[in-house]
Order: structure tokens, then sequence, then C-alpha cells
């Protein structure tokens, strides 16, 4: 029973077409628990279709501490521990992120930070994956704690 | 045993446990087909454990030859075998949002199955459905599912679907069906179109199935349009039309009844499968169980008269069973109208229709008429499909005139939902016969198998130059066709479907199409115009123009909520109060009352397990064993006893069933409880092209049914023809000794349970239990365990599917079975009691009891199955050697063993439906109901990672949450609270073989019936029984 008849997560198939157990969801279908219709909360937009900014989560305890537990894990190796753009990879490849005291960055509305989060920008790719839609917001409230600091 | 006493009986109740069981006539009359039975000889009923022939090999391989053989496999494949296979890591390369690789996500779609839709929630692995459970919030199926539903999921899967177009190019012949594309048939469809416009579609003919789809009909409305000459034809083989016509002759609309049986507190069904195979069974049962397990709070039960001429899942539900021929019950009902039109309802059909029935109905009516009368809008009479017209409105005439309408039933609109005209089939069929169409679309069902014998729709099919197909698999009507398109499963297509009660909710796919298929909505919109058409566009488009046209949050935002939700908020219509026209009424009476059945009949049932053929290559389907009969991979001419004894037909003789020019050949059982001159078949068997699973398998019915009297005919003649058939059940292989049968399972009439409440334990009170070894007490954390109440159990085997489904069982074949070896890991066992011509039934559904001092954990050699903590009995895969002395030792033997390897050969596609988190064991392991402890470790983890305990009801086996009664109650014994704990508290419960001191955790809640003290030879029947019962002590 080492080797058992059935598709596995991750596992080869020799049905599909490229070779994954793993099926994407069908365009168009919504699973139960994730109508996702607050679009506040899961695309960073209010009703008008523009970028709030507020953070919906704003009133949550320890929001930015959170935030900081995440950071620290996914985004701390490009941006750097205080948000300059200078982390690991720039220490090893040269490589400048977004620095968050740019004028230009610092000036993005809060639902806009977290399109770039969810999405990407440029050479960052997006994080939607690993990242749930709360804590992307938590790290938004942490990269707005970075800039008041280095103020 | 002689410590046991039967309890003191009253003169005017009955302690039905003391009353004999007998499983089946075999049984009863201890018959020789059962070897080494006789108790002298054996006087432990030792032998009669082990059918001959059980523990021999199929193949006669001696040990030597088999080393011999693996040596030689050995040294020619050198060292390579020894080595692990080489596996990769496939991740997702764009994966979905917020979903984790192996946690299984969920998915609310609907199934349609003839004229009604169920609402599902799928639960998804990684992109691929698995498991089938009801939709909590659908009025249809109110969270449950049928054995047919739960099986689907294998459908998906079956290796046999076709998997292209295939054309049959001309001159070619019987085997000129070749692959070719959907372009090709866009093309060819085309030209025939453009030459079809020409004389508006004269030459056109379109037949489709009977699903009920706003979508689809306005896509034939758009058909119509393009062809307003096309004759239109629907074909549902198993269908309410009659139920539908009847309504329509009362009242003069289309309208569908809907029953609300949790009010209902006399219920009079007149061949009427109220809780098995009605079209609205699931609700109808939920409803039905809700009333009835009111008997502990409330003291008071609803109360069933059945009239049927068959036995049925109903029948075990009944407190008064009346066996009458189909043909009779027309003539049945009339009285029953004219008795309630006696006692002053207004009902004016003057009288007849009596003179046709036995004394003992005759006997029965006023009683049944005085109960309803005064149960008044509390009192329902359902008619079942197979009755003709006059019998529903017959129906609708006396709910009306007992004020039920309304209340125990409520009509609706008939919506979306195309009729079978059988005489539409018949006129296209001589249209075929005559050559007047060039091209005919069939666009879904399977009218070369399904349709009435006597029409040769199959011959007729031949002269028509250019015929087209849609179907799942390459079927007995494709084989006949020049095109056959693949149809796509609903699990893989958009869609939506309207209810019985008109919750209108929509079909979404769990994966993109596994072949090429298409929906039925893609080729109907091809057929219309609309050639590259998407059903989803479709399906959004008839969203967009009706039922979201207003929606106040936006278009998209309604659409996610109803695909997310799985129905359309608010869109049940309302019910209608109708006006019966009193003439119509009328003249139904007179046409019940003249019904004339004097001859043989034979009458049609949809299998309970294959239904009309749809599921004849499903083999969790096949293995099912039916209800009634537990007949597995097979269908048989059902007679009753009395039947069978005059024409000297014993089980499994074959015999020939001739109707005018019609004939078919099929195996005869006898079953207790038919109905005398009236036989019994299913249909769904006999199929010639349905894939490698159902080919060749029992009889097909639907040659000897004619267009016009679908249910139900008389005229039958019955001939042996030599030989026999042998029929394989479930029920013979296990055999629990004769004195302890009636011990099993606890039975009481209300008024003898209100007077002896403790009736279902008194037996063990005087029991002095002791034990070999310290027993352990398990206070602390969770303690899962089960309860069954019988009282609400139909037996319809949902919870065996849900089983097979959720936990990977093997099917193990015909051959297998009729040793015993079937590997269910709960089964349903059905005892008979009371004469055989005229028994009652009861159904006990047996998982692991998961003992607390478990046999089977005290024998095994090599600790394989152990106890946790939580008071699961545990089974280590790994660790077993396959001593089975587990299986020996447990008294309730619900242990299998795999005594092949039965999934070596599994076809790449079936693997799919396999439950991931489910081991899927190999050839030597014991395995046995685990009381889904996937499910119990899911629950715990999600608990945990929230920090809190798991709430009852979160955790929930697959046989409890797919049950359409709720008869089944599992979860934290611990907490007073818990709803298993409720049951468990209640008087009625009690366990199985408690005198041996198991401690089993699953119980049981007594069955209790409500006969009417009135019932004409009550008072004889229970001085019977009471001397039967004490017989047997």
């Amino acid at each position: 029973m080492d080797l058992q008849p059935k598709y596995m997560a991750q596992a080869e198939s020799d049905f599909f077409y490229n070779g994954a157990t793993m099926r994407p969801p069908v365009e168009g279908t919504v699973a139960r628990g994730r109508l996702n219709g607050d679009s506040l909360l899961y695309e960073g937009k209010d009703a008008s279709g523009a970028f709030t900014t507020t953070n919906p989560l704003a009133g949550r305890d320890r929001l930015a501490e959170r935030g900081h537990d995440r950071y620290a894990i996914f985004c701390q190796p490009c941006h750097g521990e205080t948000g300059n753009g200078r982390g690991m990879l720039f220490e090893r490849a040269g490589v400048q992120s977004g620095d968050f005291n740019d004028p230009r960055i610092a000036a993005l509305p809060d639902g806009q930070v977290f399109d770039v989060i969810t999405n990407g920008v440029g050479l960052m790719a997006g994080y939607r994956y690993p990242i749930p839609p709360e804590d992307r917001w938590a790290i938004v409230a942490y990269v707005r704690q970075l800039q008041q600091e280095s103020r | 045993m002689s410590s046991m006493k039967p309890p003191e009986d009253s003169a005017s109740t009955v302690d039905r446990s003391t009353k004999a069981y007998w499983r089946s006539l075999d049984r009863l009359y201890d018959s020789p087909a059962l070897e080494g039975s006789s108790p002298e000889g054996d006087p432990n009923g030792i032998a009669e454990e082990f059918l001959a022939g059980a523990s021999e090999r199929p193949d006669a391989m001696s040990r030597r030859t088999m080393m011999s053989l693996m040596g030689a496999t050995f040294a020619l494949a050198g060292a390579t075998g020894c080595r692990r296979p080489e596996q990769v890591i496939v991740p997702y390369v764009q994966a979905p949002e917020g979903q984790l690789p192996g946690v299984p996500e969920q998915y609310a779609t609907t199934a349609t199955l003839g004229g009604e839709a169920y609402g599902l929630v799928v639960e998804s692995h990684d992109g691929r459905p698995t498991k089938i459970e009801g939709n909590s919030d659908h009025p249809s199926s109110l969270g449950a599912a049928s054995p047919w539903l739960q099986a689907s999921v294998l459908n998906l899967y079956d290796p046999d679907r076709s998997r292209t177009v295939l054309h049959r190019r001309e001159g070619e012949g019987e085997e000129g069906l070749a692959a070719a594309s959907w372009d090709d048939f866009q093309a060819a469809w085309q030209s025939l179109a453009e030459e079809a416009q020409g004389d508006g579609g004269a030459r056109l003919a379109i037949l489709v199935d009977g699903s009920c789809s706003p979508t689809r009909g306005r896509l034939a409305e758009a058909v119509q349009q393009r062809f307003p000459n096309a004759t239109w034809v629907v074909h549902e083989p198993v269908n309410d039309d009659s139920i539908f016509e009847g309504l329509e002759t009362a009242t003069g609309q289309a309208l569908r009844p809907v029953y609300h049986l949790e009010k209902a507190k006399v219920i009079v069904t007149l061949d009427a499968d109220i809780l098995g195979t009605d079209s609205g069974a699931l609700t109808q049962a939920r409803g039905f169980s809700t009333a009835r397990s009111k008997a502990d709070e409330a003291g008071s039960m609803n109360r069933l008269y059945s009239v049927e001429s068959t036995m049925t899942v109903t029948s075990s539900m009944a407190d008064h069973r009346l066996r009458l021929k189909s043909g009779q019950i027309a003539g049945f009902a009339a009285a029953l109208a004219g008795e309630l039109g006696k006692l002053g309802l207004s009902l004016d059909l003057g009288s007849g229709g009596a003179s046709a029935l036995s004394d003992q109905a005759l006997e029965a009516l006023p009683v049944i008429a005085r109960d309803l009368q005064q149960a008044g809008s509390n009192g329902v009479v359902i008619a079942g499909r197979n009755q003709p017209p006059e019998v529903h409105t017959l129906a609708l005439a006396m709910n009306q005139a007992l004020a039920a309408v309304g209340q125990t039933v409520t009509l609706h609109e008939l919506q979306d939902c195309p009729r079978s005209d059988p005489k539409a089939l018949a006129d296209l069929v001589e249209g075929m016969r005559q050559e007047k169409f060039s091209t005919i679309l069939l666009l879904g069902g399977n009218p070369g198998y399904t349709a009435p014998g006597e029409l040769g729709f199959s011959d007729a099919l031949a002269s028509v130059p250019v015929s087209v197909h849609l179907a799942t698999h390459v079927d007995e009507t494709s084989q006949l066709c020049s095109w056959h398109l693949p149809q796509t499963h609903e699990l893989e297509s958009w869609g939506d479907a309207r209810a019985a009660d008109g919750t209108l909710s929509l079909v979404q796919p769990l994966i993109a199409p596994l072949f090429e298929g298409r929906s039925l909505l893609n080729t109907l919109a091809a057929v219309s115009g609309q050639a590259n058409a998407k059903d989803y566009d479709l399906v959004r488009q008839t969203a967009r123009d009706s039922w979201a046209a207003g929606a106040t949050e936006g278009f998209e935002s309604a659409w996610r909520k109803a695909l997310h939700d799985g129905l359309v908020a608010d869109s049940a219509s309302p019910a209608i109060s109708p006006v019966l026209n009193g003439g119509a009424v009328a003249a139904a009476g007179s046409l019940a009352a003249s019904s004339d059945a004097e001859d043989m009949e034979v009458v049609f049932l949809p299998s309970r397990s294959v239904f009309d053929g749809r599921g004849t290559n499903n083999s969790w389907l096949q293995e099912m064993p039916d209800p009634i009969t537990k007949i597995t991979w097979d269908n048989a001419a059902l007679l009753s006893p009395t039947t069978a004894g005059e024409l000297g037909v014993e089980n499994g003789n074959r015999l020939s069933l001739k109707l005018g020019e019609r004939q078919v050949e099929a195996a005869a059982w006898v079953l207790p409880g038919q109905a005398d001159g009236s036989v019994a078949i299913d249909l769904g068997f006999g199929r010639s092209a349905a894939g490698r699973v159902g080919n060749g398998i029992g009889t097909n019915a639907f040659p000897l049914r004619s267009a016009f009297a679908p249910g139900f005919e008389s005229g039958l003649s019955i001939t042996k023809v030599g030989g026999s058939h042998r029929l394989v059940q479930t029920q013979e292989a296990e055999v629990m000794p004769a004195d302890r049968r009636h011990l099993l399972l606890r039975e009481a009439t209300l008024e003898h349970y209100r007077q002896h409440p403790d009736f279902a334990k008194e037996q063990e009170a005087e029991l002095k239990l002791g034990s070999l070894f310290e027993e352990r007490a398990y206070d602390e954390g969770y303690q899962w365990g089960m309860a069954i109440d019988l009282n609400v159990c139909t037996g319809c085997n949902a919870c065996v599917v849900a089983c097979q489904s959720e936990n990977n069982i093997p099917v193990v074949g015909k051959d297998q079975i009729s040793k015993g070896r079937e590997m269910h890991w709960l089964r349903v066992d059905r005892y008979f009691s009371g004469p055989t011509e005229d028994p009652e039934i009861v159904f006990q559904p047996v998982p692991c009891m998961h003992c607390e001092n478990a046999p089977c954990e005290q024998v095994c050699p090599v600790a394989a199955t152990v106890h946790d903590s939580e008071g699961i009995n545990a089974m280590i895969y790994n660790r077993c050697i396959g001593t089975r002395y587990c299986s020996n030792n447990c008294p309730y033997k619900v242990r299998r063993f795999n005594f092949f390897n039965f999934t070596k050969d599994t076809p790449e596609l079936m693997k799919m439906a396999m439950n991931p988190d489910v081991t899927v064991r190999s050839r030597g392991v014991m395995e046995k109901c685990s009381y889904c402890i996937q499910r119990i470790n899911e629950g715990k983890k999600v608990a945990k990672a929230d920090d809190r305990t798991v709430a009852d009801g979160e955790v929930r086996t697959a046989c409890q949450q797919t049950c359409p009664t709720n008869a089944i109650s599992f979860g934290n014994i611990l907490d007073a609270n818990s709803e298993v704990s409720r049951q468990k508290q209640s008087k009625r419960d009690y366990v199985m073989l408690a005198e041996l001191n198991n401690k089993p955790r699953t119980s049981y809640g007594a069955k209790l019936r409500n006969p009417n003290p009135e019932w004409p030879g009550s008072q004889q029947r229970r001085d019977a029984e009471t001397s039967a019962g004490e017989a047997h002590s």
C-alpha cells in the first residue's frame, strides 16, 4: 500500500495532458466559502472602483505586529528590514527593490499598496497565493508603520 | 438465554421484541439450498456460517507452482524490480488563490434526474470532484442524497465514456463509426440545417430527454423558431407525466405537487414509493421522519397506510399495508373517495369500484377513511407515478376535500418542465418508418434502449438517413446512429435546473470536461444557429434576462451568490389554490371504479439502484444490494409466494414473460409481500452497450413495456423455460443463529411503548455483566459514538453507497458476493416478520460497533486493531497480516477482508474517484467502518487551529450526512447536549448483543409502529404473533 491507485496532491498523472493530478478550478466557478463578495477586503477597491485610502482592518488588535511577522517572512528579503529596498537581494545581487520612503511610493493609497502585494508590479510577483487577504492588509499596516518610523 | 423471558404481554398491546424474525424464505423453511443447516447435526450452527466453497481460490494453482513461476519472473526481471519507482512532485504552475494542495474545496451544484433537480455540494480535491453530498439549503435535497446521486460521481470517471465525436461514413455498415471532430459535425450540421430550413424543418425530428431547465427551454424555443415544422418529442422513460395529467384534468392548470409530510398525521399511499424512488423522495423522507421521531417527546406518531403491489422501502415504514395489484388500486382509490364522501366530506362520486377488491381491503376501507377524516388537513393521499391519471385526479380531490391542499400538499406551477407525450413518440416512430424524416437529432436519453418495445424504435431509426445522438456513452442508440456526439457529465458542465417547488439552481462544473464532450445546452444552441455558444454564456444570458434582471446588488454579485449558495434565493413559486372541476373528478371516479384487474399483471419499477439504465455501468450501483430483495448485479421478476406456488416457480427459475406480441425472459424471485397475480420487474438492466460493467447483466424489461401503459399492464402470461439463473444476494451469507435473531431488532407498537417505556432494554435488566479485562473509563476528551434510529430508517442504502464513495471501498463482483465477500463496511440488514404472504419488513444498518471491550482487538496477534483514547476501534492496515481472527471473533460480522487485490487493475480514470484522504487497501488486509476517522481528524484539526473544541454536528460521518431521514446521529457522547447523546438517552435506545458485554458505541433506537386499533383482524394477528413469540423464548 505504498503506491495506491488514487490521485494524491502534487502527484503525477498519466491521464491529463500536463501530467498533473491537480486541476485548476474552472474559470467562473465559485467555491463554498469563497464568495469573496466584499471588494474592499479582497481587492482594496471601494464601491466606485477606486483604491481605498483606509485599511479595512484598521481597528484590529495588534495588526501591525502581525504585519511585521508576515513582512519578515515574505517581504524582507527584497525590501529590507527598514523598507528601504535594500534587503538581502541587494546585498547579494545588487537588485534595488521599492523604497517605501520614495515619495511616489509613499503617496500610494492603502488599497493600491494592497493591490501591489496581491498582483505584483514590475519585477515583483504577486503574493496572492501565499498570503491570505487579511494578512496582506496587516502587511499594509506594517508598511505604514515603517514609513512613519523613518520620518 | 433462559434467564431472558419475554415481558408480560398486556391484552391490548404487542411487544414486538419477542416476534420471530426470519431473513428470507430459504431461512424460514430450512431450505436444503443452504448446506449443513440442520440443527441436529450442527447444534452450534457453525457449518451454516461458512458457505461451501468460501475458502477455495477460484483457480487451482498450488503453492509450489506459484512459487516456481514467481521465481522465474524474478530471475528474468533482474534487480530492477527491487527499486522504488521514481516519483516527481507536480505542483500548480498557477495556483488558485487561498487553496492549499490536499485541502478539499466544496462547490454547490445541481443534479437532475428525470423531472426533478437536486441541490448538491460536491467536495473537490485539488480540482477533481470526489464526493457528493446534498445541499442542506436546497429544498429538494435538504442535505441528503440518494444512492443514485452518491454514485453519480463514478459516472463522471467511467472509463467507458465516449471520448470523441464519432461518425459513420456512408456505406461502411455496422463497423463504420470512426473518430471525427466537433468541427466536422458543425460543418455537416450547417449543410443539414440549411437544407432543413427550406421547408421549415418538416423533415427534421428532434428528441430530447425530460430535464427541467429554463435555459434549455429558451433554447428549445429558439430551435422551434428556426424550424417551425420540425417534430419535437420529449422522451423520459421514468416520468411523472401521469401525475401532471391527472392534476391538469382536475384543475385545468399545469401543476405539480410538493408534499410536506412533517405536517402529516395520516398518510395513505397508493402505489407510491414516497420514501424511495418518487421524485420528491428525499424531502418526503425528511418530512416523514420529522413527524415519526416525535414519538418520544410528544408521545404521538404519524400513521402510514401503504396500498401497493410490491414491497418498497416505504413498506418498512408502513403501519398498515394492503397488498393489491397495481391494476386494482384505481378501484381502491374510487372506493376510498366514496367512503370519504359517506363520512360527509364533499366528494360526490357515487359508489363503485369496491367489487374487485379483496375482503381485507373492503374491511379496511372505512377504517382508513375514518382515520383520514379525523386527521383532516393533516391527512394526505399520495398516488404514485405508475398509476393512471384518474387516480391522481381522485387523490387531489380527496386531498382537497380533507383541506390538505395548502397544508400537507402544496401545488406549484409546472415550470420549464417538458412532458413526455407517448403519442408523440409513437407518431415519431411511425414517421420514421414511413421515411418522413431525413434527419433526426436525439439529444440526451437512450431511446434505442428505453423506448417501449412495441414501437420498434431501433428498427425505425434505421430508416432515417442522418441520425445524431448526444450521449455520455456509445450506447444502444448511438450504435444505430450516423453521428455520435459525446456529452459532458453534469459535474463538468454549466447549466440550470428547476426543482419541484420552483426553486431555481445553477449547475457549475467542478472540472473541465475530461474528454471532448459538450453539454446539451451547447448542442441545442448549435442546432438553433449559435454554432460556438458556450454553455456558460448561455446560462448567464438566461440569468440576465430572467431571475437576475432586477438584482439590486448588480448582476455579477447576484450570479456569484447563486453559484455560491447553490440556489437562487426566493425563486420558489407560490402555492396555488386550485379550483377543482367537479365533472372531471366524477369522470375520473367512474373511470377508476370500472378498472378491471382480473388477469396477471406486470409492473415496471425504476430500479432502486440503476434507476432507468443510466446507472447500469456504475459498479457501485450494481454492487449495492436492492434494499428489498438484497439481490446484487441482477434483476429478477418478483412473484408472491402464492403465485409462485400456483405456477410451480422457485427462486432462480427462468421464466418467459409474454404480453401480447412482446416477450422477455427473466429469472424469478419469490418475494414475500408481493401482491398475488402481479409480477414486478426492475427497469434498467439487460443492456447490451452500457460498458464493461453493465453489459449483459439482468433482464431488459423495456421490450415488454407498452407506450401508453408504462406503469403496469395486465394480460401477462408466464411460462417456465427450464434452466435456472443464479441470483446472488448479500443477506444469506452472514447468518446469526436462529435463537438470537429476534434479539437484534427491538420493535413494539406505540401503545406498548407507552405502557412499557423500557421495553427495549427490559431483557438486559437481569444481566450480570463482567469482564476478564480491566475496563477503562472513557471519560475525557472526545468520545465518539453513534446512534441509529430504526424508527426512521427506510433502508434506502444511500448510506452504503456514500460510505463506498468516501472510503474507497472496492467492488468485488457477483462471484465474490456469492461467497459472502462483499466489501461494504456498512450493510443494511432487512428482516421480515409475520406471515410469509403478507409480512412486515424492518431495516437495520450495521456499521462497526466500535466496542469498548472489542472482541476483535483481543485476538489480533499483531495488534493491528487497537482502541484509541477517543473510543474508536482503529484498524492499522500496514500491520495486518491477514489471520482474519478478528473477523472470526466479531459477533456482528462487520469486518471485511481483502481476499484479493481488488484495486490492482483500477483504470486510470477511476483513480480520480478515490478519496485521497483514505488509504486504498491492498490484498490481505482487514478493513471495517472507521467512523470516518479521516473526517474526525479533519474536524479536530480545524477546531484546534481555531483554538476551540469540535462543535456538535461539525464532524459528520458519510453515512450520517447523506441519510435522507437523519436516522444516523454521530458525535461526542460525553457532551450531554449533542444529538447523539440525546438519541442515546431515549428510552428506546438499546445495543445489539448486550449480554456479550462488548459495550458497543453504536446503539439503536427501537422501531415503533403505530397501528390503528380498529384495523380489521388486528386482535387475531396480535394473538398469533404473541404465540409465535412465546414459542421462540
